[in-house]
């Protein structure tokens, strides 16, 4: 029921500051990557020019590669602990430990990327004195840490579909003589498969994202899409770099409508 | 509980959906951390690996301990180090209240909307999230500097006659955290604010309590929850944050992020760099006990 | 759409006519996107009232009751409380206040602090406050409660809790919104008579806002029946079940035979009325009905059906024959349904202390259904 207890005028102007804030830095960014101009500020007239040089640069794109193989692979891995993880915790009641559990899955929402990073090296430094593995560091210790720290993130998305599912429906189906497995598998995972969908999406992203992490923990052989870029930008303005920016950009954005709509046409 | 218990009676399988995450979590997260306390005791050196053994086994059970609280004494008599911490924590707490004053009326608007606009207004919240954070930085590096928007807008404009160094200072490192951590703050503070029993705020109104005294007395009050929680969600990973006083801090801020990551890629004192970490570590899971404290104690109000 | 009833009044209107309304509701109109919540709604409540609003969910009682409390701006039409318009006035402003259907108790504050709250709004001395909320609390036995958070009482308790927040203001209206509704069956026939009492006793205007019919009888002077936003009747308990003034009403308020039938003749002890379904033609006590031939629905309540296995005597009683095809037995009545010829089934009810002389009537009996012609009611509609 709609009532007095409207938003005042005072909030309405505070959203388009913020929203203005938010958008601001972002549509300049895009803007200034159709610059003829190399300063990134003087407007030189319209121009692809920085686009084209993009896709000639080979180390960028080798780059991007190498990130998207990690991303996809961390983010798969953390869905498949991240989801056993949710089960345990939302299913099984109190079993011991399941503090711990939660306290550690956790942690690395709020855990600074350079002590993840740092810790982690540590880790993959001494297991290779005692176990002389792994040998060198690279996509798969990178992709080791993205999983550790993205399973955090994908529980807290799947965790709360799980706890939304009504569980009359999994007992149901033990009651008609389902297996748990079978009653997981067949009712539970169909359920929230949304919640998958978005835990998968989120870690892509974070790992994707990620250049803290993936500094400390790579090797000499390998480097990120964030490592190439940061090494880029701490030197000053790049318009390739707004280049780059943009067409992420645009991915994020056709993904989310892709996404709208996928959502919409399950619910009808 | 009973519900649960008769879900999986089935004891191996129940071992395994239990203990993968768990093993995971334990060798790549807890792990890491006993090992980083164990390095901060050691030297550094040259060689593979760049830091001495802390123990020396004298075989079965007998050790001697080699490591020592060197790296902590230089911490602590070194103004450097000290002044890292407090800086960090004073920007990060600066940066978790100007997230709060942008972020509160933001929150409470989107909870006021109805329907569809409602989500679109929740989608632009969350939508920079999935944009590159380190572009979202760098995005201001175009913006503050000397010939940059901002300074071209203000002199264009005639209110100032020389660019403002708004680049390379502690107010766009303050900028900085602010815009990217802004959606951790708008998120928790959207669900308390969503959450609330609008009947609550009419009950008040109809009491005779006026819109300002609504919300301080029942609005503000009950979305406290979110408050704590998204400035958490803000204030501890700022704390460490590295990527935006290397872009926008420049030289002028020091925080203590950055600091650790000078010791370790620069000067490749690993052990060193542990030690940072676990006092950081340190400073940052005191707010953490507070917040486990504060939950506990207001679901044991309920 | 208000139909008073012409012939007969049960009961003697309780108030002087001339007296002032102390609530005036004048043509409130308002719409949801582009659906009609309330339509058109006038309605007059004399000082000291206890008045019910009933209806089926989504009538649009809530509505006109937010809209006394200021909860929600009417599109068109007038509010007047005690002679001031409030029509435009915020809830905070108005001497009214509200008991809500979720109680709306504030989590966060103890029994003591949600009844000072409504005080601590206006310039009251914090020893008044503390006084007065002492003494609220000791109305509605609450006294031992006071330093409770309202998660941690019962249903009832917090019904009171509520109760108290709004009295203590010491409003010139009290609105209660389904006030009882989050209540088991026991405690809520409890409760309706405290709140009755605590409406004599403090003499404040109560309305209330109901979907349960007995609640509406048991507690209130006056009804209004809604209906899709208009109000379909308003008068006493009694007026409403013995001369519903339309169909909607007959059939909302407890049980209702009914049948379609045309205009016949008047004749010494009313009119007649012809209604194929029953097979013949029906005397009803009813004058003034103009035009032969007009198509008329008369209401007979199952209690007033007397039903007997021989025909009676009594030649001025209308009178049909149908089988038992089903008993209700209910413990202090049953209930009869009875077919007749048309396969019309009807209801009658009889309390089961009237069992006299007769065997027992079960099923596949034939019977007689008998009234007299004053107990059936004529709905032009």
């Amino acid at each position: 029921m709609k009532t007095r207890l409207r938003p005042p005028g005072f909030v309405t102007s505070a959203m388009i500051f913020a929203y203005a804030f938010l958008y601001g830095p972002i549509i300049s960014l895009v803007f200034y990557s159709f610059n003829e101009s190399k300063l990134v500020t003087v407007w030189g007239g319209f121009s692809v020019k920085w686009y084209s040089e993009l896709f000639k640069n080979e180390g960028l794109l080798n780059a991007a590669l190498q990130s998207l193989k990690i991303a996809g692979l961390s983010a798969t891995l953390a869905v498949i602990v991240g989801t056993l993880a949710s089960v345990a915790l939302t299913r099984f009641g109190a079993f011991s430990g399941r503090n711990l559990m939660q306290g550690i899955l956790t942690a690395p929402l709020v855990m600074p990327e350079v002590l993840l990073g740092l810790s982690m090296l540590l880790l993959f430094v001494s297991m290779e004195q005692v176990i002389n593995w792994p040998q060198t560091r690279g996509w798969l210790t990178i992709s080791i840490a993205h999983v550790t720290f993205s399973i955090a993130y994908v529980v807290v998305v799947v965790q709360s579909r799980l706890k939304s599912v009504d569980r009359s429906l999994e007992e149901a189906a033990l009651d008609l003589g389902a297996r748990p497995w079978k009653v997981f598998f067949v009712i539970t995972l169909p359920l929230i498969a949304p919640a998958l969908l978005a835990g998968w999406l989120l870690a892509f992203t974070l790992s994707l994202d990620d250049l803290v992490i993936a500094s400390f923990t790579s090797g000499p052989g390998a480097t990120t899409l964030p490592m190439l870029v940061f090494s880029s930008v701490r030197l000053g303005v790049n318009p390739q770099i707004n280049a780059l920016a943009t067409i992420l950009i645009l991915l994020v954005f056709a993904g989310i409508v892709v996404a709208g709509r996928v959502i919409r046409a399950n619910k009808d | 509980m009973n519900r649960n218990a008769r879900f999986t009676r089935n004891g191996a399988g129940r071992r395994l959906v239990v203990g993968v995450p768990y093993l995971w979590m334990v060798v790549f997260f807890l792990l890491p951390f006993l090992i980083l306390l164990r390095i901060s005791f050691s030297e550094s050196r040259i060689g593979l690996p760049p830091y001495t053994e802390v123990f020396e086994w004298l075989g079965g059970l007998s050790f001697r301990v080699l490591g020592s609280f060197s790296n902590y004494q230089f911490l602590f008599t070194d103004d450097l180090y000290l002044s890292a911490y407090a800086n960090s924590v004073k920007i990060a707490a600066i940066s978790t209240a100007l997230c709060l004053l942008i972020g509160y009326p933001m929150a409470l608007g989107i909870s006021r909307v109805r329907g569809q606009a409602r989500t679109l207004l929740l989608m632009l919240v969350i939508l920079p999230f999935w944009t590159s954070f380190l572009i979202r930085v760098y995005a201001w590096i175009g913006l503050l500097k000397s010939e940059g928007l901002i300074n071209g807008l203000l002199l264009w404009a005639g209110i100032i006659d020389s660019p403002l160094a708004l680049l390379y200072s502690p107010f766009a490192v303050y900028l900085g955290i602010t815009y990217s951590y802004l959606p951790f703050m708008i998120l928790p503070l959207y669900a308390s604010l969503e959450r609330m029993d609008g009947s609550l705020l009419e009950a008040a109104a109809d009491l005779g309590a006026r819109p300002m005294a609504v919300f301080l007395n029942v609005t503000l009050p009950l979305s406290w929850p979110g408050v704590i929680a998204g400035s958490m969600l803000v204030f501890i990973p700022a704390i460490g944050e590295f990527v935006v006083p290397e872009l926008l801090g420049g030289t002028s801020t020091l925080m203590i992020g950055k600091v650790l990551w000078s010791e370790f890629f620069l000067n490749r004192d690993w052990p060193l760099a542990s030690a940072v970490a676990i006092i950081m570590l340190i400073i940052l899971v005191l707010p953490l006990v507070w917040w486990q404290r504060h939950q506990q104690q207001s679901e044991g109000d309920k | 759409m208000t139909v008073r009833h012409p012939t007969r009044q049960l009961t003697e209107p309780r108030l002087p006519a001339q007296e002032m309304p102390f609530i005036q509701l004048e043509n409130l109109t308002k719409t949801y996107a582009g659906a009609v919540a309330v339509n058109d709604v006038s309605l007059d409540i004399h000082k000291g009232e206890l008045f019910s609003l009933l209806g089926a969910s989504g009538c649009g009682k809530s509505t006109l009751l937010r809209m006394i409390a200021g909860l929600v701006n009417p599109d068109s039409g007038k509010i007047i409380i005690d002679g001031v318009d409030m029509t435009q006035a915020p809830p905070y402003e108005r001497p009214v206040n509200m008991v809500f259907q979720s109680y709306a108790l504030f989590p966060h504050m103890n029994v003591e602090q949600n009844v000072g709250f409504g005080l601590r709004q206006e310039n009251i001395a914090k020893s008044e406050i503390k006084d007065r909320v002492a003494a609220m609390l000791e109305l509605v036995e609450l006294a031992d409660f006071a330093r409770r958070k309202p998660q941690n009482m019962s249903g009832g308790q917090r019904q009171r809790v509520a109760l108290a927040r709004a009295l203590v203001k010491q409003p010139k209206v009290l609105l209660l919104d389904e006030p009882l509704a989050a209540l088991d069956k026991k405690l809520r026939q409890r409760t309706q008579f405290e709140l009755v009492n605590l409406q004599e006793k403090t003499g404040i205007t109560f309305i209330l806002v109901t979907h349960d019919q007995d609640e509406a009888m048991t507690m209130s002077g006056r009804i209004g029946v809604m209906n899709t936003g208009a109000l379909q009747q308003i008068g006493t308990p009694a007026e409403i079940y013995e001369y519903p003034a339309s169909r909607y009403v007959a059939d909302f308020i407890g049980t209702a035979n009914m049948f379609d039938g045309v205009l016949g003749r008047e004749e010494e002890a009313g009119v007649s009325i012809h209604c194929p379904e029953l097979g013949h033609d029906i005397c009803v006590a009813r004058r003034g009905l103009a035009g032969d031939g007009a198509p008329l629905t008369v209401m007979i309540r199952p209690e007033k059906m007397q039903i007997s296995l021989a025909p009676g005597a009594d030649e001025n009683v209308n009178q049909v024959i149908g089988t038992v095809t089903d008993i209700g037995y209910l413990g202090d009545m049953s209930i009869y349904h009875v077919r007749l010829a048309s396969g019309r089934v009807l209801q009658a009810s009889q309390l089961n202390s009237q069992h006299t002389s007769e065997r027992k009537i079960t099923w596949q009996d034939q019977v007689v259904l008998s009234w007299h012609a004053d107990n059936a009611v004529v709905l032009v509609q």
